[in-house]
């Protein structure tokens, strides 16, 4: 029976909640008004009921008995997840061919690539092409975003399909389950917390999050084993990440909040080693960086402007380590980082996995080897993690190599992984959508332009949706309102697993400035001249001297869509010495500015620029 | 120098903003219609940059921004009532400043904050706003911090709660109770409830009142013995079913008899509580007037029954009745308090939100693949509507400032013809999917209301129900017992939707609309021509009126643009959990 509380605490409910509001929370008075309101540390049990899920899936795929066999066939009431994996509809029943089965992420769906060329389709190519006494089948199971938890749920469900061997090619999602491991144990959390808000000592920090990363790793490699059993073979293929050409986007470059005036001696380092290196002064370049990150070691641009100098200086290892450190600054979790596989996890993979019996190809390392200790860029991957056509064909070779040893098999080397490529069209598309991907994700012009050009050189087909796109992103209308854009998803079946690329945030939409200007650019290396027509439309849709603009519109001051992701203010509020908004106007057009601002804290002798 | 106020109302459900300028409310709306997420409770940012373009003024003009809640009470009664989702520790590790320190943060703001209690909040949004010198105020909800319901009295520029019933025995709470029971979700079903009860016979009142015993003067005490809400899981507990004899419904299964009969049940009691508080309430204060807000007040049914059956001679219903209208409440006491004067402007309509221009609407259109006219001359536009009415099209209407609080009133309608047998099934299966036994609302020239409906007044915010008199049969808005919620319009309110009336009256004879809300089942209202061209797209709306854009369904194939945004968009979701009132 529910009945109301004595209406005598009522005071003091009204005592504790104004303590509490006034900061107290933990003083004598405070612990017993809790104790006496009978607000305790312990929580009931969630009565409700956990609901299992024994269907049989796999993934997206459902047992069905045919002629007798159980074969798995997608599932209709699961097809919103269909284009996060490969576009098969049915897994036949085991037959006599070795089968390998293919668990991953995004890197081993191919992203950009798939459904027309995938690490899988590559790999059972090689295998059946180079072996010299088995036949295989490899069956493609990888999984757009999925992450650690899901990978360990996949697996158990894959070892319905009876592998004769598990290949992993994942590990760039597995930041969120480290985050949801420290949110959920106190002794973590509490460590992390006191490392980094109480001590603010980013050493330390990084020590205790990489321990328990490599906890995690080592935790999942054991999972892998113990379910599996002693028997199976596996292999973990190490994913690599874009060095080179992939850096810091604007929401991972947002100055950190640093003590004393460590902001104004960050800024004035940057400042300094970014003209140093404008100058190609390597040296001043690197005092400056080296200034950066004492200041800030949790900040990946100065690690990614003390590689540039060491490439400046043709020492590529130094360059590769300050590149990698840089990439794993993304531990501190500053924001809502891309997938990456971290120096730790690669670690631990490399000194654990044989404990557990399982077989590694160390992509990494294969990469360096191909490029004779270059470090690995543009060439080798389409964005951040996912490879290229050629680094697909890398990694598989390497793959298909460990599993002939495992299998007793001779490799023939009568295919050679060159010889195994994409169709044309979809080359073009993977390198449009790569270029939009890289835009989306801040990244600098020159790669947008790298990929434009790559587009256009495997199929001019492809200016017709760069026009199109470039119509539609000048467009104030939102895209899935935009007739460019029925145009472009009619007119191209391809582009399914890929069309969320052509769709912004609400109220999200940029002008994607870079992108739309290195499209104009590679479309007038293929004889097609746009200028004229995006600077009308830029002027129509956005002019100035046409309508007043909003610069709190994203349109006018974002350049990605990852900008800083804490909480959003009501307001613009400046995270560098400088803001950068975009206006549309005529050369010697005067323009007007309302501007309401406000700088807590600005010193009497401070200036404000427009 | 004007003098500017802000109000909110944010972090619970219904977060709102509104701005007063010396006095007069200059604009108001609600969250949800910007960041598209239903009941949104985050801080009202976009809201608020709104009221500051439309008062023309920037943030340093503020002089107060007053928020709807104390904050300290409303802990107070958290950790009194408990929680099995709270411990010591979380509750030590919260902060208990949030509120104060995001509107600074989150608005950039540095000037005074001042705090208003949430049912002084629902009182001053309907007294100030109802243009009377004196009036009693009565405010009925689930809860604000303690109170759940208070009786007042306004007179000029004062105004004085002088007694209230406490958490947790609650009117709101008691209906939103039956509604979780009846298999509808918590805040949002109880109207759903209102429109049951029509159907039923009130077979269950005795039981119902083993519910909730009515008290001394203002006082009312609920039989905790059913009710299991304190411990924020659930709202009944297991003696309820037994009590009725029925197991709880589950969602979108069928309505039996029985449901609909504990729902005219409800109806009944809360209305005999509502009627003999509203006469203690008359009997206190001696006032002709009453004024009314809090969530119950949007009980349509039970408002025309007290204004019937007690001695006040006008009643004023805010018609953000909900916590979205607090906002307009807590920033009228902020002016009363820095001016010591009384807001003098009634609230004679609810269009304070944004409007879009002819220009815009036109770059838009430009961007798509569809076809459409535009007609500049008024008189022209709303003869092309009214034909296209009367031709038994349904028009998605959009059409100056938007409406604020949960009606819409002309300006973001879906409209049709009340005639047809079938226009209510159409109307459901094209757009709004509800459920079959609600019926939808009309729209009537205030001119020509006393000819079609039985009401003396004017009506022009949907907050009263009437019996239909019509000589036409108007089946798509009159409900079962032949009541209607009506909305009257006149032209100095709403010209051109009166006018489009009147243009209807002309070609038919019938000076009435059935006015529903554009929006698709679980969606805000829309808000900007964007939202509406989707909505369009999205539904089996006919023709959509953009200001002075035509666009006919028939004339455009909007397959593609549908799959695009029916599939393809993410929908922003907030979800108010249906199963218990949102107490934390």
């Amino acid at each position: 029976m529910s009945v109301r509380p004595s209406s005598t605490l009522r005071e003091k409910a009204d005592a504790l909640a104004l303590l509490l509001s006034s900061g107290q929370s933990s003083t004598i008075e405070v612990n017993t008004l809790f104790e006496e309101l009978g607000i305790t540390n312990e929580q009931m049990a969630d009565t409700s009921l956990s609901i299992s899920d024994a269907t049989g899936h796999i993934g997206i795929y459902k047992p069905e008995e045919v002629d007798g066999e159980i074969v798995y066939s997608r599932d209709i009431s699961r097809k919103a997840r269909w284009t996060y994996f490969a576009d098969i509809p049915v897994i036949p029943a085991k037959g006599t061919r070795k089968r390998v089965v293919l668990l991953g992420e995004s890197v081993a769906r191919g992203f950009l690539l798939d459904p027309g060329f995938t690490p899988a389709q590559v790999l059972g190519t090689l295998l059946n092409g180079n072996a010299d006494r088995d036949e295989f089948e490899v069956i493609d199971l990888a999984e757009t975003n999925l992450g650690m938890a899901g990978l360990k749920e996949r697996y158990r469900e894959a070892l319905d399909l009876e592998p004769d061997m598990v290949l992993f090619l994942a590990g760039n999602n597995w930041r969120e389950d480290l985050v949801n491991m420290i949110l959920t144990d106190k002794t973590y959390l509490s460590r992390v917390r006191e490392a980094l808000v109480i001590n603010q000592d980013i050493s330390s920090a990084r020590a205790i999050l990489e321990e328990l990363f490599s906890e995690l790793v080592g935790s999942f490699l054991e999972y892998v084993r113990t379910v599996g059993g002693p028997a199976l073979p596996v292999i973990f293929a190490i994913p690599e990440f874009n060095l080179l050409d992939c850096r810091s986007t604007p929401g991972e470059r947002f100055i950190s909040r640093l003590p004393d005036n460590g902001i104004a001696g960050w800024i004035a380092a940057r400042d300094q080693a970014e003209v140093a290196l404008k100058e190609n002064d390597a040296q001043r370049c690197i005092a400056q960086a080296t200034g950066m990150i004492a200041l800030d070691p949790s900040h990946p641009y100065g690690y990614e402007l003390l590689a540039d100098a060491h490439l400046l200086l043709q020492e590529y290892d130094k360059a590769r380590v300050y590149l990698e450190t840089a990439r794993d600054t993304a531990l501190f979790c500053r924001t809502n980082s891309k997938p990456r596989m971290f120096n730790i996890t690669r670690q631990t993979i490399l000194q654990e996995a044989a404990g557990h019996n399982i077989e590694v190809v160390d992509i990494p390392e294969v990469f360096r080897q191909h490029l004779n200790g270059r470090i690995p860029g543009k060439d080798l991957f389409l964005d951040y993690c996912h490879f290229t056509a050629e680094g697909i064909q890398i990694a598989m070779q390497a793959v298909a190599d460990r599993i002939f040893t495992l299998s007793g098999n001779k490799a023939s080397g009568k295919l050679s992984p060159a010889s195994i490529r994409p169709d044309q069209e979809v080359h073009a598309m993977a390198h449009l959508f790569a270029a939009i991907h890289n835009a989306h994700w801040g990244q600098q012009y020159d790669i947008l332009y790298h990929h434009c050009v790559k587009a256009l050189q495997y199929s001019k087909e492809i200016a017709r949706t760069m026009i199109y796109y470039c119509d539609m992103m000048n467009r104030s209308a939102s895209n899935n309102l935009c007739k460019t854009l029925e145009i472009l998803v009619t007119g191209n079946t391809r582009l399914d697993r890929y069309v969320h690329a052509l769709l912004h945030p609400r109220s999200g939409k940029t002008m994607e400035i870079d992108l739309v200007n290195a499209m104009v650019a590679a479309l007038q290396t293929a004889g097609v001249n746009l200028s004229k027509y995006v600077d009308d439309l830029r002027n129509k849709e956005h002019g100035v001297a046409v309508q007043a603009v909003n610069l709190l519109e994203t349109f006018y001051h974002a350049t990605s869509y990852d900008e800083y992701q804490g909480t959003k203010a009501a307001f613009y509020q400046a995270r560098d010495a400088q803001s950068v908004f975009f206006l549309v106007a005529a050369k010697d057009e005067p323009v007007f500015f309302d501007i309401s601002l406000r700088v807590p804290g600005l010193q009497d002798d401070g200036k404000i620029r427009v | 120098m004007s003098l500017n106020i802000i109000g909110i109302s944010a972090f619970y459900h219904d977060s709102a903003c509104c701005i007063l300028q010396d006095g007069v409310l200059k604009a108001a709306v609600q969250e949800e219609r910007f960041s598209r997420k239903k009941n949104d409770p985050d801080l009202p940012k976009a809201a608020f940059n709104y009221c500051l373009k439309e008062a023309g003024i920037t943030i340093s003009d503020i002089d107060c921004i007053a928020y709807y809640e104390d904050p300290v009470k409303k802990l107070s009664r958290q950790l009194w009532s408990g929680s099995r989702f709270v411990t010591a520790d979380s509750i030590r590790n919260t902060d208990h400043a949030a509120v104060e320190r995001q509107i600074r943060e989150q608005f950039g703001y540095d000037g005074p904050v001042r705090f208003y209690e949430h049912h002084q909040s629902h009182a001053a949004s309907s007294y100030y706003y109802s243009g009377y010198d004196h009036a009693a105020i009565l405010t009925v909800d689930g809860v604000g911090e303690w109170a759940t319901t208070t009786y007042g009295v306004g007179k000029g520029a004062k105004l004085e709660l002088f007694e209230e019933v406490s958490f947790p025995d609650s009117l709101g709470l008691l209906y939103s109770t039956i509604t979780s029971y009846l298999g509808f979700s918590v805040n949002s079903g109880e109207y759903k409830v209102m429109g049951l009860a029509p159907y039923g016979k009130p077979l269950y009142v005795d039981k119902i009142r083993q519910l909730i015993r009515n008290g001394e003067a203002g006082q009312y005490e609920l039989n905790m013995e059913y009710f299991d809400f304190l411990k924020g899981e659930k709202m009944y507990s297991e003696a309820l079913p037994v009590l009725f004899g029925l197991a709880p419904r589950k969602k979108e299964t069928a309505i039996l008899p029985v449901h609909e009969d504990i729902a005219v049940s409800l109806q009944v009691v809360l209305e005999e509580i509502l009627i003999e508080k509203a006469r203690y309430l008359h009997e206190r204060t001696g006032a002709e007037n009453l004024c009314m807000a809090g969530g119950v007040a949007l009980n349509c049914v039970a408002n025309g029954k007290i204004l019937k059956s007690s001695p006040f001679k006008q009643l004023f219903v805010q018609p953000a009745a909900g916590d979205a209208g607090c906002a307009l409440g807590a920033a009228a006491l902020a002016h009363t308090d820095l001016s010591g004067e009384a807001m003098t402007s009634q609230l004679e309509h609810v269009y304070l939100g944004p409007s879009y221009g002819s220009t815009d609407i036109k770059k838009l259109l430009s961007a798509t693949s569809l076809r459409y006219t535009q007609q500049k001359d008024d008189e022209e536009l709303v003869k092309q509507v009214a034909q296209r009415l009367a031709e038994g099209k349904v028009i998605g209407w959009f059409h100056g400032r938007m409406e604020f609080g949960p009606r819409s009133l002309g300006a973001r309608s879906i409209l049709a013809d009340p005639r047809g047998a079938d226009m209510r099934d159409r109307i459901n299966a094209m757009v709004k999917k509800r459920e079959a036994f609600r019926p939808f609302a009309p729209a009537v020239l205030e001119s020509a209301t006393g000819e079609h409906f039985d009401i003396d007044h004017p009506s022009p915010f949907m907050l009263e129900t009437c019996q239909v008199i019509s000589s036409f049969d108007l089946p798509a808005i009159t409900h079962v017992d032949g009541s209607a919620r009506v909305q009257t319009v006149s032209e100095k309110t709403n010209p051109r939707f009166a006018a489009l009336l009147k243009a209807f009256a002309d070609l038919t004879g019938c000076p009435i609309l059935l006015n529903t809300s554009f929006n698709v089942r679980d969606e805000p209202i829309v808000c900007n021509p964007e939202e509406a061209l989707i909505c369009f797209v999205t539904t089996d709306i006919d023709c959509l009126i953009l200001e002075d854009f035509i666009i006919d369904n028939e004339n455009n194939d909007t397959s593609i643009l549908e799959m695009i945004n029916q599939n393809l968009l993410e929908r922003p979701s907030f979800e108010l959990n249906p199963n218990v009132y949102t107490f934390i």
